[in-house]
């Protein structure tokens, strides 16, 4: 871990990302996140990049604070509908 | 779609014919819409927008109105929560917000001919209440209406950038940071930027449905989705670094 250079180890650095992106949207396609997997076996760039995308969308997920639905807002919604219907 | 161009800063529209049939599938059904006389509305692009069928078509009255409040209470209102917290986290304002989804259910009922049941409710609704933030809030927001996206294009993807994209940011840093500086984080992009990240991460839209909300080919919601990420990461990284790591 105490190596932060990753020019050099991955080859395709640009491409990882690509595919990284993907991979965590699960947006790749089989044959992509089969190859991006087995690299991050091997090149520790993109392995270390794979857990710091990993865990931005895991803090979006769960440290955002949900604002809750004014108690009215449905009320109110539906009784407009209801004038107009 | 004239609106459109100026929602799109950059300019670009679809760059080709599988983008343009593809977002017809949510608005397919719908033609003129029967409903001019609203007067209190004053967003005719907006209705085009919503109603962008091929012309010469008809809206059929497809829906009884007991079918029309099922559709409205079923698929429609159990998205409340989710509209509401995307219109807060594109007004940062509460009372804004309920407008903004009060607007976006109007909308959603008076055009609901134009809605097939059973199809991706959610999905519509949020094109609906995009288009009428762009419509009504955006322009008076304090927020400036553009970003220079060759700037930050540039910048995104020169080689020095990446590299230092991918030092330094740990995720022991991301683990200890609490929800507001998350919140300030996302906040802190511009609209477009942080928008993408709302619909991708917290709402888990797929690329798809990302484009036909937004309007926009999928080659242009994947690449704004990854400059929204490096900025998001670069805000991230200086409250990492503030905080001492």
């Amino acid at each position: 871990m105490e190596k932060t250079d990753n020019q050099g180890c991955c080859s395709e650095h640009d491409r990882c990302l690509e595919i990284l992106q993907l991979v965590l949207d699960g947006e790749a396609s089989d044959t992509e996140k089969e190859y991006y997997m087995h690299h991050i076996e091997e090149c520790m760039p993109c392995y270390r990049n794979y857990n710091i995308e990993s865990e931005i969308r895991n803090i979006l997920r769960s440290k955002l604070e949900k604002k809750p639905v004014p108690t009215d807002l449905v009320t109110v919604i539906r009784s407009k509908v209801n004038e107009t219907a | 779609m004239i609106e459109n161009e100026d929602w799109e800063p950059t300019g670009q529209n679809y760059s080709d014919d599988e983008d343009r049939s593809e977002e017809n599938r949510y608005t397919n059904k719908s033609g003129e819409d029967d409903d001019n006389d609203d007067s209190g509305d004053t967003n005719d692009s907006d209705e085009d927008q919503l109603a962008d069928a091929p012309e010469g078509e008809v809206t059929v009255e497809r829906y009884s109105e007991r079918q029309k409040m099922r559709i409205f209470d079923g698929e429609f209102l159990p998205h409340i929560d989710a509209m509401y917290n995307f219109a807060f986290r594109l007004t940062f304002d509460e009372d804004d917000a309920k407008d903004l989804v009060q607007e976006t259910y109007l909308k959603a009922f008076r055009f609901i001919n134009s809605f097939e049941e059973g199809t991706n409710a959610k999905a519509w609704l949020f094109r609906i209440l995009k288009n009428s933030f762009i419509n009504d809030y955006r322009k008076k927001s304090k927020e400036p209406a553009k970003v220079d996206y060759n700037d930050v294009e540039s910048y995104y993807n020169s080689e020095d950038a990446q590299v230092e994209m991918t030092t330094d940011l740990r995720v022991e840093s991301l683990r200890d940071m609490i929800g507001d500086e998350v919140s300030n984080a996302l906040n802190s992009l511009a609209v477009d930027f942080r928008t993408v990240i709302i619909l991708c991460d917290l709402e888990g839209f797929t690329y798809e449905e990302m484009a036909k909300i937004l309007d926009i080919p999928i080659g242009t919601v994947r690449s704004r989705l990854h400059r929204a990420r490096n900025l998001l990461k670069d805000k991230l990284r200086s409250y990492a670094q503030s905080m001492g790591y």
